[in-house]
């Protein structure tokens, strides 16, 4: 049997739509690591929030201060502004992969509680949705909404950063100390390195980040190292060519317009103690048919967890990683 | 060593990614569709691994998890999620790209039974018989699904080329 004109075409429109299919490598990590994996999320959260704390914090400010030296006249901001930003961490794709409250109280004391990528969230109109899809299939205001209607804070701004930013940050601080408890070696990252103490810098600093295959604890781990990669950044900072480093971040940060880095970066400076959670979780791997395994999530728990976010202690500790 | 379940993973994975990817057009829904049905294979992989016929029980997964996946959210996705995805086209500069474009842009359309039929004919090449199987319909269904699917083609590629050389 030939077949016509629009067969063929049929046949190199499937041909090249299956061409576009992405590497299996993740859905290979989801089905080894998978009772990692909502952890992980929740650690990667936080470290997309220590790359805006720690530029907000770090870099703007001593930007501003050698370019512009405050004016006698500037008045003090001494007095704490209570605000609410809800920080995401970007795919490729736009999905927000890693989010997070972050909430300046009265008192001055932070709070950062993380919102996993898999939480069911009901819209007042549609079908219920993963929350990372939210902002990809609507747009940032709906998805400020699902967050307000969730835990009951009206996030007052918004900062998403594309996580390929960590890459660049490595060599914008001129190598970052890490400490391996064993030899890394992994040609999908484009990794190997010796066990113990070293600097890592640009593809070896991204590698270090990327790599998932062989850790012992899969993704876990990955996001272990992502952590005190940051934490690696951070301790560099003063002997950072700080022009780089804002390049390094500048094209990769997506904030609200009336959101002042500057403003925040002195409330995260003086901020008395940091507060890190998750929100409660109903169900970990609640079935939906034809969504298939999803976080569940109770808005009243959340909220209420959200109001007592700075009862929980804060976070410390840089050790050597897998 | 590798158990049963990580072979047929390793082995079949980007089979099935790009089978996924043609039926849905879109890369990342295909991740997500394939991941899923691994997923809850993983869980009954005593079972499945035990079948004769486990590929196919696995594509019938994936088939099923498409056909459902938020049904009501696909209608309106469609002018965001696919069209977006459509938005990326392949490296190819042979001639008839854009009608190549513009039948990628009308299967995005079809209804999604019949998109599955075409896939399962025209991109894996199976029977009325083996398609009728996956799809869990009669061949009868299945040649309906698929002539219905090529006159809209049809049609809109016929509309398409005259109003180029118009």
């Amino acid at each position: 049997m030939t077949e016509d004109r629009t067969e063929q075409l049929i046949r190199d429109v499937f041909a090249d739509q299956a061409a576009r299919a992405v590497d299996g490598r993740e859905v290979l990590d989801t089905l080894r690591g998978k009772p990692r994996r909502r952890y992980g999320l929740v650690l990667a959260t936080a470290a997309v929030v220590v790359v805006i704390a720690a530029v907000a914090t770090f870099v703007i400010p001593e930007v501003f201060r050698r370019s512009a030296p405050p004016a006698a006249d500037q008045p003090q901001q001494n007095t704490v502004q209570p605000t609410s930003v809800l920080v995401g961490g970007l795919d490729a794709e736009g999905r927000t992969d890693t989010l997070a409250l972050a909430q300046v109280h009265e008192d001055g004391a932070v709070s950062l509680v993380s919102l996993p990528r898999d939480s069911w969230v009901h819209l007042p109109e549609g079908p219920p949705l993963r929350i990372s899809q939210v902002r990809k299939f609507f747009d940032t205001d709906k998805l400020l909404d699902v967050v307000r209607d969730l835990t009951g804070v009206q996030p007052e701004h918004y900062a998403f950063v594309d996580m390929a930013a960590f890459a660049d940050l490595a060599d914008a601080v001129g190598g970052v100390r890490v400490c391996l408890n064993a030899p890394a070696e992994d040609p999908y990252a484009g990794v190997d390195l010796p066990a113990g103490e070293q600097v890592v810098t640009g593809d070896a600093a991204l590698g270090f980040v990327r790599q998932r295959h062989g850790l012992p604890n899969g993704d876990f781990d990955r996001v272990k190292r992502a952590q005190v990669f940051l934490q690696g950044v951070v301790a560099k900072l003063g002997d950072a060519d700080l022009t780089e480093l804002v390049d390094a971040v500048a094209g990769r940060l997506q904030t609200d317009p009336g959101l002042d880095l500057l403003g925040l970066a002195g409330q995260l400076a003086a901020a008395p103690s940091l507060h890190v959670g998750t929100i409660p979780i109903t169900d970990g791997a609640h079935e939906v048919p034809g969504a298939g395994s999803v976080v569940a999530v109770d808005p009243a728990q959340v909220t209420e967890y959200v109001g007592g976010i700075k009862g929980t202690p804060p976070v410390d500790g840089v050790p050597c990683v897998n | 060593m590798l158990d049963s379940f990580d072979q047929y993973v390793v082995d079949r994975l980007d089979r099935l990614l790009r089978f996924a990817t043609a039926m849905t057009c879109d890369p990342h829904l295909a991740q997500d569709v394939v991941q899923e049905v691994l997923l809850r294979a993983q869980r009954k992989w005593s079972h499945i691994g035990q079948l004769q016929a486990r590929d196919s029980y696995v594509r019938r997964m994936i088939i099923n998890e498409y056909l459902s996946w938020r049904r009501r959210r696909a209608a309106r996705a469609v002018s965001h999620s696919t069209l977006d995805a459509l938005g990326t086209p392949t490296a190819d500069h042979a001639t008839g790209y854009a009608e190549r474009d513009a039948m990628r842009g009308r299967i995005a359309t079809l209804p999604r039974k019949q998109r599955a039929a075409l896939v399962l004919r025209y991109y894996e090449d199976r029977t009325d018989a083996e398609i009728a199987d996956l799809l869990g319909c009669s061949a009868g269904t299945v040649r309906s699904h698929i002539s219905r699917a090529l006159s809209t083609l049809r049609a809109a590629h016929q509309h398409h080329v005259s109003e180029a050389y118009s």
